[in-house]
């Protein structure tokens, strides 16, 4: 990021404060972002209006993540750990020459055995992306909007998941990647706590 | 004078286009004092660049701008829509401005700043800047990691490669095998088959051989190009001299003064935006050292001083960061007046509890100005602000030091950020880390008799001096992993500031560039990485920062210490008869620094506790033969037993579970579903606390 304003002046009333060069980065990064995200989504039918989701396994437990809440999928190749990394923060790799953070799902999600070996990366955080390991995709389908049912209230450890959805007969809670993704950043120190 | 007005009238368009959008989110926030600043500081920029190219009349107009802002900053009350609009027709005023000036630059002599009014279109500029291409820095960053995703590919085709090597050997095996294998009936087929393999092995030499060259130079050639690129990204500090200059020049010019600017360190390259926000602060520190530091000519006669004051700009790479150091042999600063000046705003409540450092530091605050009188160039208390934000944006820091009668100095130093530096590699435990080069004093063999264990830890010697050492696998590992150096390993000998530091590495791998990546975001700030750089698969590799290296390797010293007393402590006996939770719990408390022994059943559990003295017993319930509610009823009746603590480990979730854990004389009760490392490590500190 080079900290621009992500705004520009749409309304051509001869204010020149348009800046041609901020919609091109845009449209540049836009373009970039759709690309990785072709070879992430499976080829979908027009016609077709329901949900992308992907069942994943996590520290021993299903899950299901909308496909539209990440960036892209990656297999996990190397992992560097880094010194006085918070449980969970299992290191840096490199996807298409960019540097990731690696935050192990389980850990996220408090759960007791997070520390697997994870076997691909899911990219989240949209503008400050990290990489989220996960152990398993089991399987990427579509679900109607009405197979996603809402929770009433969360519970305590299951304040990640809003809606849950039924794949193969087993009910999954759908993970909300933005509160995940903003767990991790607070555990690294990076945001303060109650900072979403 | 043409390429400065050119950057003007660039940097005008972006303040221009900052302060309309920050005006705008005033207007919405009227109480918001972050976004006032900030219009403030723009401002304020923009007042000072357009000095620095002449253009009165646009500095007028931002000065006008900062002017009506100010009481807003200084009392409570809020700006209003109308006081916006007429603050944004200002700001078009100041784009008209700014467009004509565009359109009527016309190639020839150097400007003098006269006759700048005309409004007549000029030609276009024919000179070499058509040579010149100016790139987004959006672009260059694709460009590179194009580069990057290209080189990486080249990883499978070198192992595709080796197995065409391997196919090769294997080929003249076989084809000397039959040879020497062949019997009677297979001599009729023998030549037949004697040709086919020559030429399938012709074949894969020709195939290995051009491969093999046309790989090596699409290596070297995408290398080179990296590297090339990669430079392109940064820009050297001599690009910002001429407008520095200009600005002392000019503004000692309007107060009346006589000043001289040096520099030094001109060829030192670092990234683009880096260098343009420094611009900004040095401007402002240039601005301020001319107003506030250079005295009149009278007054520096009557001090003795030469007739010209001097302001003096250095700078320095140091490792990652580069320094800015900007000297005047001015009036430095009055403390004292700037203690007064403080309590005079709010912003200490007696002169008495500002030391020096605490008031210096007070400089940089905003809306603290000692000047009498509130002049055109600075004085309105934002200019030594502008200079902490950068320092701050930019993740470096600003120090200042000043001495009455003589003079002040500023240092701004921020990182090169994506700059491309020259690296050692170092392998340790497995792992492979990169220490700049330009912080390492030297390397040396070493054995372990020439670690000499002092009180304060190992030091070896290095000429005549003994360096701290200390094991690069420390200093990286994460709690409670080892990394044990090798008897002959090698030490990289590091220096920061007046700190020293041997790093104690398996072996050295040699020297590389690298362009050093920030860490991203979720990778948290640990003090001995720099950042990161990618190797030739893609992968990526820690860049050492040597600074932090130093003072944690101070800090592992202090810990090593306390660690060592730490056996004072007793162990901890897990039972459980999961594997998975043994180890789990096992790696917690063992990264935690506690001593663990582990048992798979209540009554093994039993044995063990009664040969070993322990200091807590952590004890699943659902167990083969006793279970742990049994367990710790068993030890709780046990005299010399009873007061280790037990923490009751579960999946059984019930009240009735609980209240039968309470009965049995548990401390605690940690449901597996809600295990939280942090509060299992708490608990077990309190009761190990509590038992010893």
């Amino acid at each position: 990021m080079n900290g621009r304003s992500q705004e520009w002046d749409r309304s051509g009333d001869g204010a020149p404060v348009s800046a041609p060069a901020i919609a091109a980065e845009r449209h540049v990064t836009d373009l970039r972002r759709a690309f990785d995200a072709s070879f992430a989504a499976p080829p979908r039918d027009a016609e077709r209006s329901g949900e992308l989701v992907l069942a994943i396994q996590a520290g021993g437990q299903g899950y299901a993540i909308r496909l539209s809440d990440i960036d892209g999928v990656h297999e996990c190749r190397k992992v560097v750990p880094l010194p006085e990394a918070p449980p969970g923060l299992l290191g840096l790799t490199g996807i298409r020459g960019r540097l990731f953070a690696v935050h192990a799902l389980g850990a996220l999600l408090g759960l007791p055995t997070w520390n697997e070996k994870p076997r691909w990366l899911l990219i989240a955080g949209g503008d400050e992306p990290i990489a989220i390991g996960v152990a398993s995709i089991e399987a990427c389908l579509e679900v109607s909007p009405a197979d996603l049912v809402p929770v009433d209230s969360a519970k305590e450890g299951e304040a990640h998941v809003r809606e849950f959805v039924t794949l193969a007969g087993q009910a999954r809670g759908v993970l909300v990647l933005e509160s995940l993704v903003a767990r991790a950043l607070k555990r690294a120190g990076e945001r303060r706590e109650g900072a979403s | 004078m043409n390429e400065l007005e050119d950057y003007f009238r660039d940097e005008a368009n972006e303040i221009v286009e900052g302060l309309t959008r920050d005006l705008l989110a005033l207007e919405k926030n009227p109480a918001d004092s972050a976004i006032l600043a900030r219009c403030m500081r723009l401002a304020h920029t923009l007042k000072g660049a357009a000095r620095v190219v002449r253009q009165t009349r646009i500095g007028e107009m931002a000065h006008t701008i900062e002017d009506a802002l100010a009481p807003f900053r200084d009392t409570d009350e809020t700006i209003t829509s109308d006081y916006v609009s007429d603050l944004l027709r200002i700001l078009e005023r100041i784009r008209e401005e700014t467009m004509k000036l565009g359109a009527t630059i016309a190639p020839g002599p150097a400007s003098d700043g006269k006759g700048k009014g005309t409004t007549k279109p000029a030609p276009p500029p024919i000179d070499d800047r058509l040579e010149t291409v100016r790139v987004d820095i959006a672009d260059m960053d694709a460009l590179l990691e194009g580069l990057s995703e290209a080189s990486i590919q080249i990883g499978p085709l070198n192992g595709g490669l080796a197995a065409l090597q391997h196919a090769l050997r294997l080929a003249v095996l076989l084809r000397e095998e039959l040879e020497l294998g062949q019997t009677m009936g297979e001599r009729g087929r023998s030549p037949r088959l004697a040709a086919q393999f020559a030429e399938i092995t012709q074949s894969l030499v020709h195939a290995e051989r051009d491969i093999n060259a046309s790989l090596g130079r699409i290596e070297r050639e995408l290398g080179e190009v990296q590297s090339r690129a990669a430079t392109l990204r940064l820009l050297p500090v001599g690009a910002i001299l001429g407008t520095l200059e200009l600005t002392a020049r000019d503004t000692a010019e309007a107060l009346g003064k006589n000043v001289s600017f040096s520099a030094r360190g001109g060829e030192v390259r670092l990234e683009g935006h880096v260098l343009s926000a420094v611009r900004d602060a040095l401007l402002h520190v240039i601005r301020n050292a001319v107003d506030h530091g250079i005295e009149t000519f009278e007054e520096r006669l009557a001090w003795g001083k030469p007739e010209a004051g001097r302001i003096h700009l250095d700078i320095e790479r140091r490792g990652r960061m580069v320094a800015f150091r900007c000297s005047d042999d001015g009036r430095g600063i009055d403390v004292a007046a700037v203690r007064k000046a403080a309590v005079h705003r709010g912003l200490a409540s007696s002169e008495e509890e500002l030391d020096e450092e605490a008031t210096l530091a007070l400089v940089f605050r905003s809306g603290l100005t000692t000047a009498a009188e509130v002049t055109e160039i600075s004085g309105r208390g934002v200019g030594l602000d502008v200079v902490r934000e950068v320092a701050s944006r930019l993740r470096g820091s600003v120090r200042l030091s000043s001495k009455l009668g003589e003079g002040t100095t500023i240092e701004i130093e921020v990182p090169v950020s994506l700059s491309s530096i020259p690296v050692l590699s170092v392998m340790f435990g497995g792992s492979t880390a990169l220490v700049p080069l330009d912080a390492v004093r030297g390397t040396r063999r070493l054995t372990a008799s020439e670690r000499l264990q002092g009180p304060d830890g190992e030091r070896i010697l290095f000429g005549d001096r003994a360096v701290p050492f200390t094991s690069l696998g420390a200093v990286l590992a994460s709690e409670g992993e080892r990394h044990d150096l090798p008897e002959a390993c090698s030490a990289v000998i590091v220096q920061s500031g007046e700190a020293w530091i041997a790093l104690g590495v398996d072996r050295l791998l040699g020297t590389m560039d690298v362009v050093l990546r920030p860490l991203p975001p979720g990778a948290g700030a640990p003090a001995a990485v720099a950042g990161a750089a990618f190797d030739a698969q893609g992968d990526p590799l820690l860049v050492l920062d040597p600074p932090a290296l130093a003072r944690t390797g101070a800090r592992r010293g202090a810990a090593m210490e306390t660690r060592r007393e730490a056996p004072k402590r007793l162990p901890i006996l897990v039972i459980d008869d999961s594997l998975t939770t043994r180890m789990l719990e096992q790696s917690i408390l063992e990264a935690a620094g506690y001593e663990v022994d582990l048992s798979a059943s209540a009554e093994e559990g039993l044995r063990k506790a009664k040969a070993r003295k322990y200091g807590l017993f952590i004890v699943d319930v659902e167990m083969p033969g006793m279970d742990g509610f049994e367990f710790t009823a068993t030890t709780r009746a046990d005299p010399a037993l009873r007061d280790v603590p037990v923490i009751i480990v579960t999946s059984l979730a019930t009240s009735k579970d609980r209240e039968k854990g309470a009965a049995a004389g548990a401390s605690a009760y940690i449901v597996k579903g809600e295990f939280d490392q942090k509060h299992f490590v708490r608990k077990v500190a309190e009761l190990l606390g509590a038992a010893s």
